[in-house]
């Protein structure tokens, strides 16, 4: 018994770093920004004024704020989706033997490792209206036969972020699922074989089953990860033309450090970080069974 | 294993090492700021955040004679983006003066940014250290920006506007004499156009990207129609006057076709690529674009390049949106007084003359502009004169930036043709009445 009470004090000790980290980076801003979203702040008025809900109340009146959720709801689901399918084949593709698989494989990471700033500059280039690359091939091939507006747009323009952002982070998709893959023994695939099953009996009744809680992890990490959305739009669009890139992020960023209204810029980091929490219960519930499981 | 083992353990010599490093190289140097504080007990230490400029620094210099005209103050340069980040520089002030400790001292900030940091109180009010006399030395239009609420919350520094750029040799060639209004610049642009047979050439570019510029380039189109978003406290963005400057741009994409589409994504460098690689008849943008336009290595048209002030309707005036950075005092500083004799020396006639030589920044002194020396090496300078004398500047309230987004929205939204001209204004009319409350 006693040496029971004192493993639980060890254990409890070994935890306490990693606690006091946790409330200090994440719980305790988090509660601040949350604290502060109640209160009417902004720099330009004196004091600070508790009002409550108001905030919120005013946030569920506010046009921009459903204009910038939607788009990043649209901006998480579209890339997220893409990436995960051509990721999936990616890896397919690289976890076969080949020669120079392991330069190809370094290489497919290269998006990956370009900050996120400089390829966006290089991708506003590409699709810049007059000299960019995208028009001249596209003109070239007779897709088009004039050159196309792609940032100037409202409708193409968030469709161009979304594909930088599938560009950039493609790579990642693949690396976690080339781990999943790597996790399941050959010895399935062999015996399935001697059972006569074909190639896509094997791909749906081993490797996608056997994937699906790597992938649900991945998934969930992209999604949280695209959902907060800042330097691709910032970058290209700067949320225009007429708000429809505007995201989460950017409007945030602007309320807070532009308009400089500290509470209800705090709102809206309220309201995204509500929505993540919620993105996130989501997947954990679905990942719960799975995870026991293991 | 045991080779990672070996290596990692060197890891973290290595790193100890470099700890104790730091550490020790720290302590010596406050150990020298300590001696240096007991040396000279009346030193008064000021820290002065100003922008970058592009071209050489003149700022180090400007500060090194200060301090040997001012013995016993010693200025730190904290050194901020330069002014195309605004944004960044904006988050860095706002940031730093509301941490109210002093520090920095003195601090440069946009225009539009002077009566937002003054009427929360964060920069100190002028007026115990000026006359009217100073004042008067001054463009009017800077000294109404560096006002509110009667008070002089900043002190001008540099001045910029936007004007109209056009290719002389392209006029020349037709016989067209520069455009001093808008119906002007549009024949004169569609004649060039249709008759010079080459297909990459564009008319009028300008700025419309979802940003700041956008406000700036309205600005100049409503001033031109006799318009102005703001009257007193009263908005007017949405007479007449603003329904027909906001018309007339939606028209130059859409039915005269002088401007492409493609301005719905330019600010200001976009916007001057075409230009200077030869592709535009006519180019509204700040006074950067004349030194670029004239470097060999930059630009397609060097010598072929002239400056007007703006084209105006029947009904109004050439209108310049006024730009450029001021001097701001922050009101937490311990040492206000010397504060303020760094900023008059920053702002003298001999700093700013040296700035237009040296960095070919505008002068916000007018006496500066008739300097001999200054109108024989840089005359291009000496013509913005008439440019800045109208210069015209944006709303001048503490909700400036909410108000800019509610208009870089609604702008966007008419030219992009989410909604119609009309509609927009109204939208944008409702939003800063809301805003000012």
């Amino acid at each position: 018994m006693r040496h029971r009470y004192s493993e639980h004090l060890f254990a409890f000790a070994l935890l306490l770093p990693a606690f006091v980290l946790i409330v200090a980076v994440a719980l305790m801003p988090a509660s601040e920004t949350l604290w502060t979203s109640l209160h009417k702040v902004s720099m330009i008025l004196p004091g600070s004024d508790f009002i409550g809900l108001g905030n919120y109340e005013r946030l569920l009146r506010d046009g921009r704020f459903w204009n910038a959720w939607r788009n990043t709801l649209y901006f998480t689901a579209a890339s997220v989706a893409l990436e995960t399918l051509i990721g999936l084949a990616i890896a397919l593709v690289l976890s076969q033997n080949f020669p120079l698989r392991g330069l190809v494989r370094a290489a497919v990471l290269v998006p990956w490792a370009i900050p996120t700033v400089v390829s966006s500059r290089l991708w506003g280039l590409i699709f810049n209206t007059d000299f960019g690359l995208a028009n001249y091939l596209l003109r070239s091939a007779g897709i088009l036969e004039s050159n196309k507006n792609w940032l100037g747009e409202i409708g193409w323009a968030l469709n161009v972020t979304v594909l930088v952002d599938v560009w950039k982070t493609t790579p990642f998709m693949a690396l976690l699922i080339m781990a999943g893959l790597s996790t399941i023994p050959g010895d399935l695939y062999e015996a399935a074989r001697v059972d006569g099953a074909n190639m896509l009996q094997r791909f749906f009744q081993i490797t996608v089953p056997l994937l699906l809680p790597v992938m649900l992890v991945a998934v969930m990490l992209r999604a949280l990860d695209a959902f907060r959305v800042f330097d691709v739009i910032y970058v290209m669009t700067g949320g225009g033309p007429a708000d429809s890139t505007e995201v989460m992020s950017t409007l945030t960023y602007k309320i807070l450090f532009s308009a400089t209204q500290f509470g209800y810029g705090s709102t809206l980091a309220g309201a995204m970080f509500i929505t993540l929490l919620g993105v996130s219960l989501v997947f954990l519930y679905a990942l719960r069974n799975r995870l026991e499981v293991d | 294993m045991s080779d990672t083992k070996l290596s990692r353990r060197n890891m973290v010599k290595v790193g100890v090492g470099a700890a104790i490093g730091a550490a020790a190289a720290t302590s010596a140097g406050t150990r020298r700021r300590t001696s240096a504080a007991v040396r000279r007990q009346e030193e008064v230490q000021l820290t002065f955040a100003g922008i970058k400029m592009f071209g050489p620094d003149q700022i180090n210099a400007v500060l090194r004679d200060f301090e040997a005209a001012n013995p016993g103050i010693k200025v730190q340069y904290i050194e901020l983006p330069t002014p195309n980040n605004s944004t960044e520089v904006h988050t860095y002030l706002v940031n730093s003066l509301n941490a109210k400790n002093g520090e920095p001292d003195v601090f440069t900030q946009d225009c539009i940014w002077i009566p937002e940091f003054g009427g929360a109180g964060l920069s100190l009010p002028l007026d115990d250290f000026i006359t009217e006399e100073d004042k008067a030395a001054y463009f009017p239009g800077l000294i109404e920006t560096c006002t509110w609420d009667g008070k002089t919350v900043g002190w001008p520094w540099f001045v910029d506007g936007g004007f109209l750029y056009y290719r002389k040799d392209l006029l020349d060639k037709y016989s067209l004499a520069a455009p001093k209004s808008w119906d002007e610049l549009t024949n004169a642009a569609q004649e060039i156009v249709s008759k010079e047979g080459n297909a990459e050439l564009q008319g009028f570019l300008w700025q419309a990207k979802q940003a700041e510029v956008l406000v700036c380039d309205w600005v100049e189109f409503l001033g031109s129609a006799g318009g102005s978003t703001l009257t007193g406290l009263d908005v007017t963005i949405n007479n007449d006057a603003g329904n027909q400057a906001l018309q007339f741009m939606h028209d130059l994409i859409y039915d005269l076709k002088i401007t492409p589409e493609a301005v719905l994504t330019y600010d200001e460098e976009p916007s001057r690529q075409p230009f200077t690689g030869g592709n535009a008849v006519f180019l509204r943008n700040w006074s950067y674009v004349y030194n670029l336009a004239q470097d060999p290595a930059e630009s397609k048209v060097v010598d072929k390049v002239a400056f007007e002030p703006l084209p105006h309707f029947p009904d109004g005036k050439s209108t310049s949106c006024l730009g450029g950075y001021q001097f701001g005092l922050n009101a937490s500083s311990k040492h206000p007084e010397e504060a303020f004799k760094l900023i008059e020396f920053l702002s003298s006639p001999e700093s700013q003359k040296r700035y237009a030589l040296e960095i070919a920044i505008a002068p916000t002194r007018t006496a500066v502009y008739d300097d001999p020396e200054l109108k024989e090496k840089n005359p291009f300078m000496v013509g913005l004169k008439e440019v800045f004398t109208g210069s015209t500047p944006r709303p001048v309230h503490p909700a400036y930036p909410q108000m800019s987004l509610a208009m870089q929205s609604g702008l966007s939204a008419a030219l992009a043709n989410q909604t119609g001209v009309k509609e927009a204004l109204d939208d944008i009319a409702q939003q800063l009445k809301d805003i000012i409350g």
